[in-house]
């Protein structure tokens, strides 16, 4: 065994840091303020420390080994292990930490004035990524759970940060019961596996399966169950009724945390699962799949066009990109192309939804309302911020010259070259959901563009929020003029899964 | 040079819109004279695009090809043909009148202008592209800048018509993406390439799918003609849109359905063509009475001119439902009918884009469109009514002038080939005939409304922006040979296609 601490070198510096960040916190309350930041601050400590584990992932992810599709085990043996160093964990990784990256950099414009407790902030951030790193490496049913429930405690946590606004309250309270109930039936789910296989190891359940007799019936009801604690992180429909609440009072950086980290996160997870677990020639998970897919886009776009919060509406929005991606999981039996595909959406989604919300924080601090009404005019107020948005807007609907185009072409694809009927029209249901969605996208752009502001006086936006618009704003194009190394990036990181 | 010229003459105007947004929005002529511009280089090079190209050879010149996604086999593919070339001319002569045009727009020019010039690349790349990825790109890339166009400068109803558009063009397109992955997996090599995809003749052999691939295609290609009964967007659309707008929309957006036709279904999916081709006649046919009945029926004069946009462009889809009829032989009769079809779409960009542009004139003079509050204005504003006489003979098919040439040829090609159908698509020039002259006695005949006693005749900046029009229906319609010429190769090559694998 190839015991090599470089392996985990990305999850010790985000342990050793994240403690960092809480010393910084300590110690720099007298002499830094958010407003003139020093070199020991908790923003630029946990920038550093996620840059720091960002380095050795992307070296990782193009070393040999892990390009050739082996996986390194960790801690239990070659074969069964807790936790992995593949190319999917180390995709996701680079996912949670850039996503966090651009996430502090919202928090250090939306907590210009809140100023308590910065240091526990930051770090909890930086922890909900080590949750999510390891929840991406997890190949064992209870490394799963507890990388789940670490990511969900420190995500309540956030998500009732602005404990004197009841919102933020209700935001934390709604997801903490949700997360609970959930994550008891996941743990039933799990329970059943273990006594049906005798082991917590996905491979190893996966291999006990194929050997001996499969009660079909119960493994089912065993799938069911543990889709209810990944739906839940993804806000598949009918888990996601926690979302809409819990996106409009958390804090907005949160909020964007939630719907592109955590998300992802519950995605690795699912696709880990499903391919190397409960394996689709031990059951034929697809209608099941499919199911869900369609109710997720449709009811999140549907519920998305009354909306009148843009939190809200981003909520619905993401909910509705779930069931998106869940086609091309539902795809992953018959397509080689759909774990790319899945991959590489969830790369573009990263940035073009956190673009928006990167949008959304500037507005929200300065207009003091999240209502889309109050838009209006946003053009001749912050032009930049107004054509950024725009360019987010079309992407999450999938509209060219845009990077989310890109994104859904590579999942329909995956959806048509299965060839199984029953995926073609999964296509169909979520291009005619495209055309739904581009109706409350636009909807953002038409206020901003076409509706006369009473108010006309300019905002702008501090430089972190600035930074932070550029990148994304920058990447939701690249990836479409030039798409190639991302998606062999999302190839490579989907190797390891091919032998399924 | 050979090379590049296409790209330069897709890019060269959204180079010209960034431009733009670098100037500080008071500098008002600086923006407008940088539009203009920009608009230049691809009028200039469309015109050379013309002079150079040898129509005696078959095929795509001035190809350009380059790999963008290796994965996937896309390519940076463009190339243009008889069929392509004058569309591209057109768009470029469009973009630029309508510029000169717009000098009058007071509100937020540099938005304006900036999205027009990006309008132009959109379009323009429509028509060079030979792939299916940047096809769909630029296809998408020219709807999202008229949705501005019509959401801010647009009339009372604007934010309504801009969304319509919008969600109407998008069904189409969503299909088309479909089918587009459709044919990308039933070829092999997979390819994006339009012009491997036709040689491959996908799903040649599975008719279901073939026909499912057809009406994707189709419904994406017959939103953007439109053809009933996918109109509905049009009139809200060309009503709403700014008079540059409803130009650039009636001379050039819907001809990109035309184009999608003779460039991609009818080549590539020839069997299913031939078979459904029967359905698109009748189609056209509903499309050239229903529109001509309604525009006779309007009061508003841009609704009127806006469904006269419907009638005519069924003469489009009569022509290119001919060229597809699953019949042997009739290869002359079927190029004609299709020659007929593209010198309708070359005509109605001319004379409807200069119709809008007369119907701007008159309603930023008076603020009224409504045609019986109108009268007596021939003999108050002559030189208006001049153009306006000329332009509305030209669309009723005076012979002479571009409109004729075009109908004639379609009816020629087609009364042999759907006779009952194009005998009954006659009655549809009578009914055009009727509601354009009953239109210009409202406008210019009978008594003056003392209301427009002071309206003044038309200025240096209109008439600049009209004259390439009116001289270009002029020419067309007495030596209509130099586009034929241009054409004829690349429309046998379709009419071959089409019929050595359905009818034929």
């Amino acid at each position: 065994m190839n015991f090599d601490l470089f392996y985990i070198s990305p999850e010790l510096i985000l342990a050793l840091g994240g403690i960092l960040v809480l010393i910084a916190g300590v110690t720099a309350r007298r002499w830094t303020t958010p407003e003139r930041l020093g070199i020991f601050s908790p923003e630029v400590v946990s920038l550093v420390v996620l840059l720091a584990a960002l380095v050795p992932s992307i070296l990782l992810l193009a070393e040999k080994d892990v390009v050739r599709g082996v996986s390194q085990f960790f801690y239990g043996g070659e074969k069964y292990g807790l936790f992995a160093v593949d190319g999917l964990a180390l995709f996701f990784k680079i996912i949670a930490i850039v996503s966090t990256a651009i996430v502090v950099f919202l928090s250090m414009d939306f907590f210009r004035e809140i100023k308590f407790h910065r240091g526990e902030f930051y770090a909890l951030l930086v922890f909900a990524t080590l949750a999510i790193t390891s929840l991406a490496a997890s190949t064992d049913l209870i490394m799963i759970y507890l990388s789940l429930e670490f990511l969900s405690i420190t995500s309540y946590i956030l998500a009732g940060y602005l404990k004197q606004d009841p919102k933020s309250n209700e935001a934390a309270v709604k997801y903490f019961l949700y997360g609970a109930i959930s994550a008891a039936v996941m743990v039933y789910g799990m329970s059943i596996l273990y006594g049906l296989t005798g082991t917590t190891n996905i491979a190893a359940i996966a291999q006990t399966f194929r050997a001996g007799y499969v009660p079909q019936e119960l493994l089912f009801l065993a799938t069911i169950f543990v889709l209810v604690g990944f739906g839940f992180k993804i806000a598949m429909v009918p888990f996601h009724q926690w979302s809409p609440d819990t996106y409009e009072g958390a804090p907005t950086p949160i909020t964007a945390f939630l719907s592109v980290g955590s998300k992802a996160a519950g995605f690795a997870v699912l696709v880990r699962v499903l391919s190397t677990g409960i394996t689709p020639d031990v059951l034929n998970w697809t209608p099941l799949i499919i199911m869900f897919s369609a109710i997720t886009m449709t009811v999140g776009n549907l519920i998305a066009i009354p909306q009148v919060n843009i939190k809200r509406m981003l909520a619905y929005s993401s909910i509705a990109q779930a069931g998106y991606l869940l086609l091309g999981v539902a795809s992953m039996a018959y397509s080689p192309l759909a774990v790319p595909a899945v991959l590489l959406y969830i790369f573009v989604y990263l940035f073009m939804n956190l673009g928006a919300f990167a949008v959304v924080t500037i507005l929200s601090a300065r207009l003091r309302s999240d209502n889309i009404s109050d838009y209006a005019g946003l053009i001749k107020r912050a032009p930049a911020a107004a054509v950024c948005m725009v360019i987010f807007m079309l992407s999450l609907a999938g509209i060219p010259p845009t990077a989310g185009f890109v994104g859904k072409l590579y999942l329909f694809a995956a959806a048509i070259q299965s060839g199984h009927t029953a995926l073609f029209w999964l296509a169909v249901v979520a291009i005619a959901n495209t055309v739904v969605s581009a109706y409350y996208y636009l909807n953002v752009v038409r206020t901003m563009f076409f509706i006369e502001a009473e108010d006309t006086s300019p905002i702008s936006a501090s430089r972190p929020a600035k930074l932070a618009i550029w990148l994304t704003t920058a990447m939701t194009l690249v990836v479409l003029l030039y798409p190639e190394p991302f998606m062999k990036m999302a190839h490579v990181s989907a190797s390891i899964l091919m032998g399924m | 040079m050979e090379l590049w010229i296409l790209t330069l003459i897709t890019f060269v105007p959204a180079a010209g819109a960034i431009a733009i947004l670098f100037i500080p929005k008071e500098k008002d002529s600086a923006i407008k004279w940088t539009a203009l511009l920009f608009s230049l280089p691809s009028l200039v090079l469309s015109v050379l695009l013309w002079i150079w190209y040898d129509p005696s050879k078959p095929g795509m010149q001035f190809v350009q090809k380059v790999p963008w996604i290796k994965g996937l086999d896309v390519h940076y593919f463009m190339g243009v043909d008889g069929i392509s070339i004058p569309l591209i001319f057109l768009t470029a002569l469009l973009t630029t009148v309508s510029l000169i045009y717009s000098w009058i727009i007071k509100e937020r020019p540099k938005e304006y202008f900036s999205l027009f010039l990006f309008l132009e690349t959109g379009m323009l790349g429509v028509f060079v592209a030979l792939d299916f990825f940047l096809f769909y790109v630029f296809w998408e890339v020219s709807l999202v800048p008229m949705y501005f166009l019509i959401g801010v400068w647009g009339g009372p109803r604007r934010e309504y018509a801009a969304i319509k558009f919008f969600l109407y063009t998008l069904v189409g397109s969503v299909a088309m993406l479909l089918a587009i992955i459709g044919v990308y997996f039933y070829t092999s090599p997979h390819t994006f390439s339009i012009p491997a995809a036709i040689e491959q003749l996908p799903f040649s052999k599975n008719l279901p799918l073939q026909s499912l691939a057809f009406w994707a295609f189709f419904l994406a290609f017959a939103i953007k003609v439109p053809m009933w009964p996918f109109h509905t967007w049009l009139p809200d659309a060309h009503v709403e849109a700014p008079t540059a707008g409803s130009v650039i929309l009636a001379g050039i957006l819907l001809k990109l359905g035309g184009y999608g036709f003779l460039r991609i279904l009818l080549p590539m999916l020839p069997e299913a063509a031939c078979k459904y081709s029967i359905y698109i006649a009748i189609l056209a046919l509903i499309s050239i009475i229903y529109g001509g009945l309604v525009a006779m029926a309007q009061k508003d004069m841009k609704k009127l001119i806006a469904y006269s946009s419907v009638n005519h462009m069924g003469y489009v889809m009569l022509g290119i439902a001919a060229a597809s009829a699953a019949t042997a032989g009739q290869l002359t009769d079927k190029t004609m009918a299709l020659t007929g079809a593209v010198l309708q779409m070359f005509a109605h960009g001319l004379i409807t884009g200069a119709l809008f542009f007369l119907v701007g004139m008159i309603y930023e003079r008076t603020h009224n469109r409504d045609l019986d509050l109108f009268g007596g204005l021939g003999a108050r504003i002559p030189v208006y009514g001049g153009l306006l006489s000329f332009m509305a003979f030209a669309s009723l098919g005076l012979p002479g002038l571009a409109g004729f040439v075009s109908e004639f040829f379609v009816f020629r090609g087609a009364i042999p080939i759907y006779t009952v159908i194009a005998a009954l698509g006659v009655i549809g020039i009578i009914i055009n005939a009727a509601y354009l002259l009953w239109m210009l006695q409202r406008v210019l005949l009978g008594p003056l409304n003392p209301q427009w006693a002071q309206v003044t005749d038309v200025d240096a900046r209109e008439v600049v922006s009209l004259a390439p029009l009116v001289a270009l229906t002029i020419v067309v319609g007495i030596i209509p040979s130099f586009l034929i010429v241009i054409l004829n190769n690349s429309l046998t090559q379709v009419v071959l296609a089409v019929t050595r694998a359905g009818g034929g």
